[in-house]
C-alpha cells in the first residue's frame, strides 16, 4: 500500500516537474511573467485526448499535442511579449481563463464540463503488471530528458542571451540582438513543456474537464519554481517533489485533524499563498538558488 | 431587449467601476498591479454576509462593519507587507507576485471559513418594477444609487480634502511629493482606506446582484484591471468610465456572443487598449 | 546655515562626491558651477537626503542633517526644487503650493501671500492646473511651492534650464527678491555668469572635487575660471 502511495506521489510530482520546468525556463531565466501557464497544460491534455479517441496513434496525439501548444504560445506571445511585465501578467491570466471558457462551453469539441474520459494510455493493452509503475519510469524519463535538455540549452549561447533579457533587455538589444525573437522561442519552449506535462496528466488522471485547469495550477508551477530558486532548474524539480509531499502529507493528516475536505484543501492552498508571499518578502532566491542570481 | 441589456450594463458596470478606483489607485501610485484586489471584494461581501446572516446585524450596518473592517485589513497589509517592501525597493513583479500569493490566501481563508457554496443577504426578495419593456429590480436602483454616492464621495475627497490632494499629488509624482514633505506613508495608508473600502461596497452590491461565493472578485478581476488600463493607470476618473464602458461592452455583447463568454469581452478590450494605447483613453502618454 | 564637511556620496559602488566641504551662510546667495558630470546635482541631493551619504558631516542650523530623512529636512527648514519634474501636472497652482505646506498647514496662508508677492504673475492663475502653463509660469509654481514655508534655506538645481534668456532674466531678480526677504539660497547652475551675477559667493565643482571657491566677484574676474567655466 505504502509502495503505491509513493508511486503515485513521484508519479504525479514528476509531471508537475516537468510543467515547472516550462515556467522555470520562461520566468526563471527569461524573466517573462506568465500567469497563464495552465492554458497550455490544458491544450495539450485535451488535444492529445481528442486525438487519440478519434483514432490518431497516441504517440502522434502527443506530438500535435506539444506541438499545439508551443503554437498557442507563439500565438500568445507574437502580440504581448512586447509589453511590459505587469501587463504580461495581467494578459497572460485572462488568455488563459479564456481558455478554460472555452473548454467549458464548447461541448461539441471538448465535452464541456463533463469533459473527456475513456481515452486510451499508452501501452495500456501490453502492460499487465503495476500500470502507474509503468507510467512513473516513463515519466521519469521523460523528466530527466527534458532536465539534461534544458540544462544544455542554458549553458549555450542561446541560453546566454536569455540569461542576459533577464537581468537587463537593453543590454542584448544593444548588442543586436533581437530579444523579442529569443523571449518567443522561450515561451514556446516553455508552453511545449506544459503541453507534454498536460498529456502525461490526462494519462495519470484518465479523466479530464475544465477543473483540472484551473489558474491555481499556474500558481502551484510558480510556488515549485519559486521555492526552488527561480531559474535554477534541479531547485524547480525539488520544489515540485516537495510541493506534492505536502499535499500528500495534509492528505494524511486528513483523519486526525477535525476539518472538513474542502478546508483541508482551502488550508493547503492558505499555506501555499503564504509561503508566496513569505519568499518573495524574505528569501527571493528560494531554498535553492543563489542571491548573486536573482533579478529581483 | 437592447435596453434591458444597456440598464444591465450599467449595473454591473459601476460595480466594475468602484472596485477598479481602488486598483487604479493603488496601481498609480505604488506602481504595481495588485492582483488581490478581487479577493479583497469577495473578503467584503463576505463579512458583511457574517455580520448581516451570521451574527444578525442590520444589513445597512453589516455593510459598515465590513467597509471599516475591509479598510483595516488593508491598511494592515500595508504595515506588514507593502511598506518593508517599499523600504526595499521591491521590484514591481516581486510586489506582483506577492499579491497572487495574498489572492490566494484570502481567497481560501473564506473558504477555509465559510465554504464555498453560494451565500446570501438575509434580504428579502422583491419584485422588479417594470419600466416598458425593461424590468429594474429594487437591488438594482440600490446599487446604482450607491455606487453613484460613491464616486461622488471619492470625488469629493480628491478634489476637496487636503489628503485627497495629496494622493493625486502622490500619483502625479510620488519623488517630488517626497521631497516636498509630503507624508508619503501616511498618504499610501489613506489611499488603500479608500481603495479597500470601495472594494468592499463593490463586493457587497456584487453579492446583492449575483450571489455571494468564494470566486466572485477573482472572476472580476479582468474586467476591473481592463476597466483601470483602459481609464488610465492611478485616474480615478478614468476607472469609473472605464468600469462602466467595459460593464456596458459586457452585457451588450450578449447579444452577439453566448453569456459565458463575458469575460472575453474584457480580455478583448484589455488586449486591443494595451497593443493601442496602452495610456488608456483618458491618459497622457 | 549650512555646513558640509567633506562629504562623500554617490550612488552605486562609485562615488561622484569626493569630499566636499562648502558653506552658506545667513542670508547668502551660493551657486555651484562646474562642467557637466561634475556632481553637482548629486551634492544637492545628498544635502536633501535623496542620495546617501557615505562620509563626511552635514550640518543645518547647527544640527547634524548627516542621516536625517528628507521629510524631517524639510521640516527642518529646508526647502527644494529639483532641476525636472518639478511640479504636480495635474493639479491646480494652489493645490501645488497646497502640497509644499503639508508638513505645517496652518501656516500655509503667511507663506501663500509671500509667494504671492514674490509671484504676483500666479495670483490670477490659482485654479490653472499647472500641467497646462508655459515652462517658466511652471517653475514659478515650483519654486513657490518649495517656498510656502519659508524655508531658511532654499535649494535649486538648475534654475533656469528650460528658460528663454528672458526669462532666465525674470528669475536671477526674483532670486535676489527671494533672498532679499530672508532666505539663504544655494543654486546649481550651468549658466554660471549670470548666477555668479547675483550671487555672494560661489564654488567651482569638478569631477566630484572643489576647485575654486571665494567670493563671487572675485570668480567672475578669475581668468582660469573665466576661460574653463563661463565661455572666455
Amino acid at each position: 500500500m505504502m509502495i503505491e502511495y509513493l508511486i503515485t506521489i513521484l508519479l504525479i510530482a514528476s509531471i508537475y516537474a516537468i510543467f515547472a520546468l516550462g515556467l522555470n525556463l520562461e520566468w526563471g531565466f527569461t524573466g517573462l511573467v506568465n500567469f497563464g501557464h495552465v492554458a497550455f497544460l490544458a491544450i495539450g491534455a485535451y488535444t492529445t485526448v481528442l486525438l487519440s479517441l478519434h483514432g490518431v496513434p497516441l504517440f502522434v496525439s502527443v506530438l500535435v499535442g506539444v506541438a499545439l501548444a508551443g503554437a498557442f504560445g507563439a500565438l500568445l506571445g507574437i502580440p504581448t511579449l512586447k509589453l511590459r511585465e505587469d501587463y504580461l501578467a495581467i494578459v497572460t491570466i485572462g488568455f488563459a481563463e479564456i481558455i478554460r471558457l472555452f473548454l467549458l462551453n464548447e461541448e461539441w469539441l471538448t465535452g464541456g464540463p463533463m469533459g473527456v474520459c475513456g481515452y486510451p494510455r499508452p501501452f495500456e493493452d501490453i502492460i499487465t503488471g503495476d500500470y502507474n509503475l509503468f507510467m512513473l519510469s516513463v515519466v521519469l524519463s521523460i523528466l530527466i530528458l527534458c532536465y539534461f535538455m534544458l540544462e544544455k540549452l542554458i549553458k549555450s549561447p542561446w541560453g546566454r542571451v536569455l540569461k542576459s533579457i533577464r537581468e537587463d533587455e537593453d543590454v542584448p538589444v544593444s548588442l543586436g540582438k533581437n530579444v523579442f525573437v529569443y523571449k518567443i522561442q522561450s515561451l514556446v519552449l516553455g508552453s511545449m513543456l506544459a503541453g507534454l506535462a498536460g498529456s502525461l496528466l490526462a494519462f495519470y488522471l484518465q479523466y479530464i474537464n475544465p477543473r483540472n485547469f484551473m489558474p491555481i495550477e499556474t500558481f502551484y508551477a510558480w510556488i515549485a519554481v519559486v521555492l526552488g530558486g527561480s531559474g535554477n532548474n534541479k531547485g524547480t524539480v525539488l520544489g515540485a517533489v516537495i510541493l506534492f509531499c505536502f499535499f500528500s502529507a495534509t492528505r494524511f493528516t486528513q483523519e486526525y485533524v477535525p476539518l472538513h475536505p474542502t478546508q483541508m484543501g482551502a488550508l493547503r492552498i492558505m499555506l501555499i499563498g503564504l509561503l508566496l508571499i513569505l519568499f518573495m518578502m524574505y528569501r527571493p532566491e528560494g531554498l535553492f538558488g543563489k542571491k548573486e542570481e536573482l533579478m529581483l | 431587449m437592447l435596453l434591458q441589456l444597456l440598464v444591465n450594463g450599467i449595473v454591473l458596470g459601476s460595480i466594475i467601476a468602484l472596485a477598479a478606483i481602488g486598483l487604479s489607485m493603488v496601481y498609480g501610485i505604488l506602481k504595481f498591479a495588485n492582483f488581490a484586489h478581487g479577493d479583497f471584494l469577495t473578503f467584503g461581501a463576505y463579512l458583511a454576509f457574517v455580520f448581516n446572516v451570521v451574527f444578525g446585524f442590520y444589513f445597512i450596518l453589516a455593510c459598515a462593519v465590513s467597509v471599516i473592517l475591509t479598510a483595516m485589513v488593508g491598511v494592515g497589509c500595508d504595515y506588514a507587507i507593502w511598506r518593508p517592501m517599499r523600504m526595499k525597493n521591491a521590484n514591481r513583479v516581486t510586489l506582483i507576485i506577492i499579491s497572487i500569493g495574498m489572492a490566494l490566501f484570502i481567497r481560501n481563508l473564506i473558504i477555509f471559513m465559510w465554504g464555498a457554496d453560494i451565500k446570501r443577504y438575509a434580504l428579502p426578495v422583491k419584485r422588479g418594477i417594470e419600466f416598458g419593456t425593461i424590468i429594474i429590480t429594487q437591488n438594482q436602483i440600490v446599487e446604482i444609487v450607491v455606487a453613484v454616492a460613491c464616486m461622488l464621495l471619492v470625488h469629493y475627497i480628491l478634489k476637496k480634502t487636503f489628503i485627497g490632494k495629496a494622493m493625486r499629488a502622490l500619483a502625479d509624482d510620488i519623488d517630488l511629493a517626497k521631497v516636498s514633505g509630503i507624508d508619503v506613508d501616511r498618504v499610501i495608508r489613506y489611499t488603500w482606506v479608500v481603495g479597500m473600502a470601495l472594494a468592499s461596497v463593490s463586493g457587497i452590491l456584487y453579492g446583492l446582484l449575483a450571489n455571494i461565493n468564494p470566486n466572485m472578485g477573482w472572476f472580476l478581476l479582468l474586467p476591473m484591471f481592463a476597466a483601470t488600463i483602459l481609464g488610465g493607470i492611478g485616474n480615478p476618473y478614468g476607472a469609473m468610465a472605464g468600469g462602466i464602458m467595459i460593464g456596458l461592452a459586457q452585457e451588450l455583447s450578449t447579444a452577439i456572443l453566448p453569456p459565458e463568454y463575458k469575460m472575453a469581452v474584457a480580455f478583448a478590450i484589455l488586449i486591443i487598449v494595451l497593443l493601442l494605447r496602452p495610456q488608456g483613453i483618458m491618459g497622457t502618454s | 546655515m549650512l555646513k558640509l564637511i567633506d562629504v562623500v556620496s554617490g550612488y552605486t559602488d562609485v562615488d561622484i562626491i569626493k569630499g566636499v566641504s562648502i558653506e552658506v551662510g545667513k542670508d547668502e546667495i551660493v551657486t555651484i558651477i562646474g562642467p557637466n558630470g561634475s556632481g553637482k546635482s548629486t551634492l544637492m541631493k545628498t544635502i536633501f537626503g535623496l542620495v546617501k551619504l557615505r562620509s563626511g558631516k552635514i550640518m543645518f542650523r547647527d544640527k547634524d542633517i548627516s542621516r536625517l530623512r528628507t521629510d524631517r529636512i524639510v521640516q527642518a527648514g529646508m526647502g527644494y526644487v529639483p532641476q525636472e519634474r518639478n511640479v504636480f501636472p495635474s493639479l491646480t497652482v494652489l493645490e501645488n503650493l497646497e502640497m509644499g505646506a503639508f508638513i505645517q498647514r496652518d501656516r500655509f496662508e503667511e507663506g501663500l501671500e509671500e509667494v504671492f508677492t514674490i509671484f504676483p504673475e500666479l495670483k490670477n492663475k490659482r485654479t490653472q492646473k499647472v500641467g497646462t502653463m508655459s515652462g517658466g509660469e511652471q517653475k514659478m509654481v515650483a519654486v513657490g511651492r518649495a517656498l510656502i514655508l519659508m524655508p531658511a534655506l532654499l535649494l535649486l538645481d538648475e534654475p533656469s534650464s528650460g528658460l528663454s534668456p528672458k526669462l532666465r532674466d525674470v528669475l536671477f531678480n526674483k532670486i535676489v527678491e527671494i533672498n532679499e526677504l530672508g532666505t539663504s539660497l544655494l543654486v546649481v547652475e550651468q549658466n554660471a555668469k549670470m548666477a555668479l551675477s547675483v550671487s555672494h559667493r560661489g564654488y567651482v565643482l569638478e569631477t566630484g572635487k572643489k576647485r575654486f571657491e571665494g567670493e563671487a566677484k572675485r570668480l567672475l574676474e578669475n581668468e582660469e575660471v573665466k576661460r574653463l567655466y563661463l565661455g572666455g
